[in-house]
Order: structure tokens, then sequence, then C-alpha cells
């Protein structure tokens, strides 16, 4: 050890001082970026999940619930939860029904699937379990979610959900502990992948605080309504049931969901309409194993073709409507509302 | 080969505390056994073909230093065993390919994955090493010690051994038999290579690798001119400090152990002629080439032609030189092609040098060097574009960049933050006339500079995965 000494110590006060340099350079940054004034003039930092929209709406939601606290009803989900489901009206909704205060937080994602929505379902109850877990179970939500090429997956596979669901790493640590190390990832996105970077700019632009996706409806008629090219493409892979046991077996927190399509997406479902029924169904007896409901969409509940971004997503009007007969169903389900949602925690 | 890896700088450290707590006499065994063993991780057929290839032309030399007559055929044999055996393990997978694709071509099956071998890591640059101590032994003129353990380690030294530098004999076996420790000088200088290499490596070389986009080089069709142009200077930017980085870093560790070894690089993106550039880049490359082919081959021609403005003498050596370059570099008509046209460019220089007008070539004002900087870098990244592509994709890159591809990106902000850390390095380091400038500033400076880099490292280093050093290709 002295020998080791002797050797290093014409380096030793240049390292002291630079180790020192770091530590109070790295603390004062750390610092200046977590106060709340700075976090809020600043672009988001991201965790380098490798989906721009999860990096967004997961920053979205950590200043939520800064300033807000726990959501007590959480909608998990693929694009199609996103722009279906607006939480300020859900919140207006339950209130007006319940005489409670009640506050949401849409984590719609795009690019993702089923598969995906668990995992962050798993993130939120593993730390912060909302009071209620909207998940989307609609038959489309279950395209290709045995493929572990999804973006999705990659998230599951990113250091930061690696560090948080309970396999550590340095990158993992740095990211997860440090809103420097978000930052430098943004940073270094826009070097290396500027792509991605524009990606995140572009849901930062889009995605409200709350989550919600606020485009507007191009407007015109039924003709209007197109099938995106995504499920007119995918391939039906069996369902995943195990997927949807094993969620609701784990949280009893979680309710399902089937968020609106299109009927022009239904003939474009891998095996027609009938195989979309038939799929919601194998999901609905899943539902009533576990004693939990699944809210599918009534035909009561019509919504006319102008309310359609495309065949399965709704714009802002489309999620009004959507959203105010989700809140009734929720308030009216034994099941679905808690009892407590927007009392004191 | 990741040597910027936990356990790599790990094995560093207990070998560098080794090396000093062991007994003098012991020492060159021991760095030998620790060379072997570190190869030997790398393949088990790497320590194989470099011991068969140390014994044969140790062999030969000592033959050749007590000889007589008939050292030519010695040196010829020891040569020609070097090359066959470098160009048969080079070149062996591609022939062997080309075969299977001619006998299939006849409507026969054949597998030849039994027939793929491994070239060992590193050989093209100890083969080098141990052609240079053929020579020495051929000229009698090795005035170091001639032992086999000492040359055995020449070879073998594990810091150089994947990329080089290609040390000459007369400067490394001194240093090795010597046995000398590190003072305290060479261990602060070790260190600061070692932090400015695994800087330029995984700060700047791997962060403009990173940005590269996957089919810049094979669909360029896809990309804008103006993306073309930026990518492939950006890359000679990322090859550069790819291998100064790694030069660093190994020239780091040697200094821990008290070995010196050659500096590869001087600032060479400012380099004012191309001949100016192979002077600054990959520099124990250059100099081998010039002392063992472009010297030998000019002296050859002037005895012939006695005027040495005779176009034999102008075009054929720095052609020659430079095709060898190419062929040594890597396999592909590629190769050949970008010696070709870095030899044209160099007798060109000499062709043209002869018409500058005196007063320009004595008093070299700044706008001058500023000129021949930025022609000469313009040529060479052109020229280095077929380093990078095979002859054909070139071929379609320049289509596209002079007639016009898809869209119209301008990386340029990007690439430039990118390319700065680099460019102010190898400024910092031409203003002040030496690498280790930083050591002259102040403490603060000093430790301030350190803890910037230091962070950096760190940062990058966490979240991306390492990528191998582009010279271990070749």
């Amino acid at each position: 050890m002295r020998r080791a000494r002797r050797i290093f110590r014409p380096l030793q006060s240049t390292f002291v001082l630079a180790l020192v340099f770091l530590a109070v350079g790295g603390g004062l940054a750390e610092t200046g970026l977590r106060l709340a004034e700075s976090r809020w003039e600043l672009p988001i930092g991201i965790v380098g999940s490798g989906n721009p929209c999860f990096d967004v709406t997961f920053a979205r939601m950590v200043r939520f619930t800064d300033r807000r606290g726990v959501p007590d009803i959480v909608c998990v989900g693929s694009s199609m939860i996103k722009t279906a489901i607006d939480p300020d009206i859900l919140d207006a909704e339950i209130g007006r029904r319940t005489g409670r205060r009640c506050s949401s937080f849409n984590f719609g994602v795009a690019g993702f699937n089923a598969a995906g929505a668990v995992q962050i379902v798993d993130l939120l109850n593993r730390e912060n379990p909302p009071r209620l877990v909207v998940f989307d179970a609609s038959p489309a939500a279950f395209l290709q979610a045995d493929n572990p090429r999804l973006v999705s997956t990659e998230v599951g596979r990113s250091a930061w959900f690696r560090q948080r669901t309970g396999r550590p790493s340095v990158s993992g640590f740095l990211i997860d502990e440090t809103e420097l190390f978000k930052f430098f990832l943004r940073a270094r996105m826009f070097l290396e992948a500027p792509e991605d970077h524009f990606q995140i700019g572009h849901w930062e632009r889009r995605v409200r605080f709350d989550g919600f996706d606020a485009r507007r409806a191009p407007g015109g008629d039924s003709a209007a309504v197109k099938v995106t090219g995504g499920s007119r493409a995918s391939r039906a892979t069996p369902l995943s049931l195990a997927l949807l046991d094993g969620l609701l077996s784990r949280y009893p927190n979680v309710v399902l969901v089937s968020s609106p399509v299109h009927r022009a997406f239904l003939a474009h479902y891998p095996g027609g309409e009938s195989s979309y029924h038939r799929t919601a169904s194998e999901i609905a007896a899943v539902a009533e194993r576990f004693e939990r409901p699944f809210i599918d969409r009534p035909s009561g509940l019509a919504i006319p073709d102008s309310m359609w971004i495309n065949a399965n997503h709704l714009d802002a009007e489309g999620a009004a409507a959507f959203t105010t007969w989700l809140a009734g169903k929720l308030e009216s389900s034994r099941h679905g509302l808690p009892r407590d949602v927007g009392g004191s925690r | 080969v990741n040597i910027v890896s936990p356990a790599f700088a790990a094995s560093i450290v207990i070998v560098v505390l080794a090396y000093r707590r062991i007994p003098p006499g012991w020492r060159v065994r021991f760095l030998l056994v620790c060379s072997y063993a570190w190869y030997a991780t790398l393949s088990w057929w790497f320590p194989v073909a470099l011991l068969v290839l140390t014994a044969v032309t140790w062999g030969l030399a000592r033959r050749m230093s007590s000889a007589s007559s008939g050292r030519g055929w010695l040196l010829g044999t020891g040569i020609g065993f070097t090359v066959l055996s470098l160009a048969l393990l080079k070149y062996s997978d591609a022939a062997v390919d080309r075969a299977e694709a001619l006998i299939r071509g006849l409507g026969f099956g054949w597998d030849t994955r039994t027939l793929a071998v491994l070239l060992p890591i590193g050989m093209s640059f100890y083969a080098l090493q141990a052609i240079s101590y053929l020579v020495d032994a051929y000229q009698k003129n090795q005035r170091y010690p001639t032992d086999a353990l000492t040359y055995s380690l020449y070879m073998a030294y594990f810091p150089k051994i994947t990329s080089g530098p290609i040390e000459p004999p007369q400067r490394l076996i001194p240093q090795l038999s010597a046995v000398r420790l590190a003072d305290r000088e060479q261990i602060t200088r070790g260190f600061t290579l070692l932090v400015l290499g695994l800087f330029r490596k995984t700060v700047i070389a791997d962060s403009l690798f990173a940005s590269t986009p996957d089919g810049i080089f094979s669909t360029p069709s896809a990309f804008s001119p103006f993306e073309l142009g930026f990518y492939l200077f950006a890359y000679v930017v990322a090859v550069y400090n790819d291998f100064a980085g790694y030069t660093g870093i190994v020239r780091g560790i040697s200094c821990l152990l008290g070995i010196e070894l050659t500096r590869n690089f001087k600032a060479p993106l400012f380099s004012r002629s191309v001949s100016e550039l192979w002077s600054r880049w990959h520099i124990s490359l250059s100099s081998w080439l010039r002392i063992y082919i472009f010297l030998p081959l000019a002296r050859l021609l002037l005895r012939r032609h006695p005027s040495s403005t005779h176009p034999a003498n102008l075009l054929i050596p720095p052609l020659v030189t430079m095709v060898i370059s190419g062929a040594w570099h890597g396999i592909g008509w590629n190769f050949l092609v970008w010696g070709l046209l870095m030899g044209l460019l160099v007798a060109s220089e000499r062709i043209i040098g002869r018409g500058v007008p005196r007063f320009l070539r004595d008093r070299q004002p700044f706008w001058w060097q500023a000129t021949c900087t930025l022609v000469t870098m313009g040529s060479v990244i052109a020229a280095c574009s077929f380093f990078f592509m095979g002859v054909e994709s070139c071929i379609e890159f320049w289509r596209t960049v002079l007639f016009g591809g898809v869209g119209a990106g301008w990386p340029f902000l990007r690439l430039a933050v990118m390319v700065s850390p680099s460019f102010a390095l190898d400024i910092l380091q031409l203003t002040s006339d030496g690498e280790l400038v930083v050591l002259r500033w102040p403490l603060i400076a000093r430790s301030l500079v350190l803890a910037v880099a230091l962070a950096l490292m760190i940062l990058f280093n966490t979240t991306q995965l390492g990528t191998a050093f582009v010279y271990q290709g070749f």
C-alpha cells in the first residue's frame, strides 16, 4: 500500500483537486436541476428507454407527482389510450358523480402494446401504486404482444428500467438517481440520434402536462376515417392470456378497458371482425375469472366519424365523449372505482 | 478486444504493481509471460502464430549475424516467410470465399467453414517489426542485446501487440533489456497520456462513430450531399481519434512500466501537404515504409536515373510505397485504390511543389498555410472514402455527392460540437509544441481539465457499448 502511494504521489494533488472539482461541479449542477423553478424552465431529461414517447410521458408523470401527489387513477396502454382518455374530463366527471376530488394521469405510450403496458403497471405498483389502474385490454393491444422486437420491450431492456426493477448497474443507478445524467442523455441523444431527439421534442410539444394528446380532429366525414397501416400489416399472434392472467393475479387495482376503435378497424383486424370479437370475449373471460370488470365499448356509445383521427385514434372531442362514458362505467362498476378515490391519502 | 474496460484496467494495475516488486532479473520474463497470457485470452491460436514467427525470424537473424556468406538468402528467406505468413493469413479468408463461390458457380457444393483461419490480431504490426530486426541483423547493425528472451518480448510486448506502434528494434529492445522502473516523471506522463487517450477514444471517437448513420457508406443515395460530405469528414476525425486514443492509452500503460513507445500522431489534420500528413499520421508505420520501402527504392532508381527530376524518381517511390501501405491495411481493391490515390497525391506534390514561388516556400504566410491545409485535407478525406467503402459503393457515394441525393439533412451543428474537442486538443498541442502541454499548466487549471475529462469519460462510457478499435481490424 505504501509502495502504491509512492507511485501515485506525483499525481496525488492533481487527482484530489480534480475529484473536488468534480464533486462540487456535479453537486451544483444537480442541485440546480433539481430546483423546481429550473426544472420547469428546462426541456425534460430522459431515461434512455428507447421510446421517446415513454421518456416524455414518464417525465410528465414525475412532474405530476411532484405537484399533485400520486394520481388516483393511471390509464395505461398504447397511443389508443393516449388519445381516448382526457384525464381532466375524467377528474371532473368523477368529481361530479361522486362529489370527491380525483386526480388521474394518462400513461398511454405510442408504440406500446399490452406487453409494454404491463411493464408500466409493474413499475407503478412497485413504487407509487395508484388506487386504480385503467389498463387497455382491447384486442388491438394484444397484436404482436409476444414480439420481442417491438419498441415496448426495449424499455424493459434499458439500464434505467432494470435498475428500477432490481437489476442494478452503474448507468442505471446514475440515470435513476440523478437529474444531471438524464439531461446528459438528452444532450447525447441530440448528438448521436437526432431522429430520436426530434421525436422527444415532438412529444414534448404534443403531450400536455397531464399526459393527454390534445390534437384536434382534421375534420371531415366517415371518408376521413382511415385504417392505419400498422393494423393492416400486423400479423395476428396468439393472444397472450398468460400476460393478462399474471397482471390481474398480481395487482388487485387493475381494471380492464377496451380502448375504442372505429368499425372500419374491425374489418382490418387480422382474422376480421369475428376474430376481434372472439378475442374480446377471451379477455372478458379472464377478467371474469378474477372478478374484475372488462369495460368494453357498447354499441350504445356512438362516436361520430368526425371525432376520429383515424380508425383507432380519437380526437379531443371523441376523447371527451369516451372519457365521460368511461367515468360513468367506472363509477357504476362494483370493482371499478375504489370508494376512497379522491379521499385523503 | 476492449482495452477500455474495468477488467483490463484492473489487470494493468496488478501488472504494474507486480512489475515494480519482482527482482530485476525476472522482469523481462514477467513481461513476456504477461504478454503471451494476455494474447492467449484473445485466442489460443494467436500466441502459437506469434511464437512460430518469433522463433523462425530469431533463428534466421542469429544465423545471419554469424554467417559470412549466404546472408542475402537468409534475409530473403526471413522476409519471404514473414510476408507470406502475413499474406496467407490475411488473404486466406477472402481467397477461400472466392474459391467457394467459383466452385459453387460450377455446380458443386463445398463447405469451406472448416478452412477458415483467423488472422492473429496485431500480426500486421509485429510482422513489420520482425522484418526490421532481420534487416538490422543483415546489416550487422544490432547495437543492442540480441538474446532470445528480449527479442521475444520485443515481438510480444503486450501494450503494443494488437495495434502498434511499430517499434524499431534499436529503440525498444534496449529499453526492454534495461528493465528500468518508471520514475515520477514517467508515471505522470503515463497517466496524462492514458487520460488523453481515453478521452479521445470514449468521448470523441465513439460518439462520432455512434452518430454516423448505418447506411452512410452502404446506401449513400439515401442521404443528401451535405450529409455525405459532413459524415465522411466526421468519420475521418473519428478514425483519427480512435487510433490516436488507442496509441495514447498503450503509450501511457507502457510509461507506467518505464518503457517509452513511439508517438504515432502529431496533429495530422493540420498538415499542409500529403507528405507532411504521412509524417504526422501513424508515424511508426510511415517511418517503417520510408526506411524499408521508399528510401531503398528511391536510391535504386536514382542509381539508374541520376537526375532527381526524372519522372521515374518522382513517381515510382511514392506510388509503390503507398500501394503497399494500402495492401497492408486490408483486403480489397478499395485499399489498393486508396493507396494509389495517396501515392498520386504525394507524387503530384513533388511535381507541383517545384513550381511554387520561392517567397511562398520561404516565408510561409498564414493564408498560404491555411490554404494548403484545406486543400490537403480536402483531397485526403476524398481519397479516404476508398478506405471506408468498396469501390462500387464509393463510386455511388461520389455520384450522390456531386449530382444530389435524397433530402436536405444538415448535420453541421451536431458534428461541429463533436469534432471540436479533437481540433482543440490538436491546436493546443501544435501551438505549445508538446503533446503533454497540460502538465506545464498551474495545478488548478490542470485539475479542472482533468475533472472535466473524467466527468465526460464517465458519462460517455456508461451510456454506450464500447466499440472495438478500428485499427485492430488490420
